[in-house]
């Protein structure tokens, strides 16, 4: 064996890789050439090192819990359990709570990576003929399911702002909403209505502003609202309720923007984030 | 009322959750940031129970999902990978010295040099070397894969991870080295 032909061995040779012929043959020029045994030595107590001081790290449970979670909730909306392991693990008193919160962050991440294909304005999907505090919570599960993707993706406020200037024919609201990050936002038309929708998240959910012009919600002509919601924004400016899954639905209007916001909290909490930042840079 | 789990699902769980701490790790490796992590395993899973039906049932599982995972960790940092990383023959030709006949004096200098290395400062020394380089020294020094197996993860000959992993050790080596030295964690010879 010559030191070109060591060279190539010495990487098999630290892991324990060459026959025993090759092995003899590698051992024996190592013997007589010390610059080629220096080379093995440096290799040799490297990979040492390395296997001696790092060990392979091992998935944290949250992980785990949010990918059983999210592959239970793309079998079917409502997660079911089967199988002892599955139904142990659930039953930890910490999992529910944890399972909640990932549940939503890990889809959403997924559907915000930057390699997301992007969906065109035109191909959004929405549920046709319902009123639109069904469509905002049918609009909350697109984005999290990955339906409705950005098309602008940014923290700044004015990023987005500038994203959506001059397309929507209404002041498009984009909140500085306290302990909330920016996600982005994207526009389409629905039968000829223009949409606005802004993403927001908070801690490990997500806050969806869904937002029209005022004037053709409020004639009805391709969305409306229930009697009980128009009664409210009447007295009070604003309506709350509550989509199937719990997450809460706010209501209100805004110079010529109507605005609907969900998100998996009380609505009270939901209220407050929305009207502490309701201030004219915000539009 | 309980619902049973699907076929799908249970064959998912069955086949591909097990691997979850190869790829956690190696995630880990990869990013060196543990939400990082978190978030690069999860999108994995998620495409792999989304395209669980392309999965062929019976072959390499943990090299099917470590592709997902390498193609969301190439996508989600693209703007720093987007060119192929590259490395100056030189730059690993350079880190061979002579050895002469003080080899003993040398493992001396070795261990007092990576003797007072912290695990965070090999850590770092690993999540700063080229991807293709980082990736083997990972599957093979950390995870303890063998050859064929991080050559069907990487899809490349088994010679290319022998070389690859020749050469990382190499440069990792020569960055401990350099890093020892400005800290004076060894002396000036």
């Amino acid at each position: 064996m010559n030191c070109r032909e060591f060279s190539h061995c010495i990487t098999p040779a630290v892991d324990g890789r060459l026959s025993g012929k090759d092995q003899a043959l590698f051992g024996e020029h190592a013997r007589l050439c010390p610059s080629c045994r220096h080379d093995y030595e440096e290799e040799r107590s490297l990979a040492a090192l390395i296997r001696a001081r790092l060990q392979p790290a091992r998935v944290p449970e949250g992980v785990l819990a949010s990918i059983l979670a999210c592959t239970l909730q793309s079998e079917s909306r409502l997660p079911s359990v089967s199988g002892l392991s599955i139904v142990e693990f659930f039953r930890h008193p910490r999992v529910i709570p944890v399972l909640a919160c990932l549940l939503s962050f890990a889809v959403v991440m997924v559907v915000f990576s930057r390699h997301a294909p992007r969906v065109g304005a035109e191909s959004v999907g929405f549920v046709t003929g319902s009123d639109i505090e069904h469509q905002s919570a049918s609009n909350y599960e697109a984005v999290l399911n990955g339906t409705i993707v950005p098309q602008v993706v940014s923290d700044c406020p004015e990023n987005v702002r500038t994203f959506f200037r001059g397309k929507t024919g209404f002041p498009v609201f984009i909140p500085a909403m306290k302990e909330c990050t920016l996600v982005g936002g994207s526009i389409n038309d629905y039968h000829g209505m223009r949409l606005a929708h802004v993403l927001y998240k908070h801690g490990l959910q997500y806050i969806y502003l869904y937002q029209a012009c005022r004037e053709s919600v409020m004639k009805g002509d391709t969305l409306h609202i229930s009697h009980e919601a128009r009664n409210d924004l009447d007295r009070t400016g604003w309506h709350c309720c509550t989509a199937p899954d719990g997450a809460a639905i706010v209501l209100w209007v805004r110079g010529r923007t109507f605005c609907a916001a969900v998100a998996p909290m009380n609505s009270e909490h939901l209220m407050a984030h929305l009207a502490e930042a309701d201030v004219p840079g915000a539009w | 009322m309980k619902t049973q789990p699907s076929e799908r699902q249970q064959s998912f769980e069955r086949e591909a959750l097990p691997h979850t701490d190869l790829l956690y790790n190696y995630a880990l490796r990869m990013t060196n940031n543990l939400a990082d992590a978190d978030d690069l395993v999860q999108e994995t899973y998620l495409k792999a129970y989304r395209f669980w039906d392309s999965y062929e049932q019976g072959t390499n599982i943990r090299a099917w999902l470590f592709r997902i995972l390498k193609n969301s960790y190439i996508n989600r940092y693209r703007k720093e990978v987007r060119e192929p990383d590259e490395v100056e023959y030189d730059d690993v030709k350079s880190l061979y010295t002579p050895g002469g006949e003080g080899t003993a004096d040398q493992k001396d200098l070795q261990e007092s040099m990576f003797g007072n290395l912290l695990d965070d400062e090999l850590t770092n020394a690993i999540a700063s070397l080229p991807d293709e380089f980082r990736t083997v020294v990972i599957l093979c020094d950390i995870e303890a894969l063998t050859y064929e197996e991080v050559a069907a993860f990487m899809e490349c000959p088994l010679g290319t991870v022998r070389s690859r992993l020749h050469r990382g050790r190499k440069l990792l080596r020569g960055r401990l080295t350099e890093y020892a030295r400005q800290h004076g964690l060894v002396q000036e010879q």
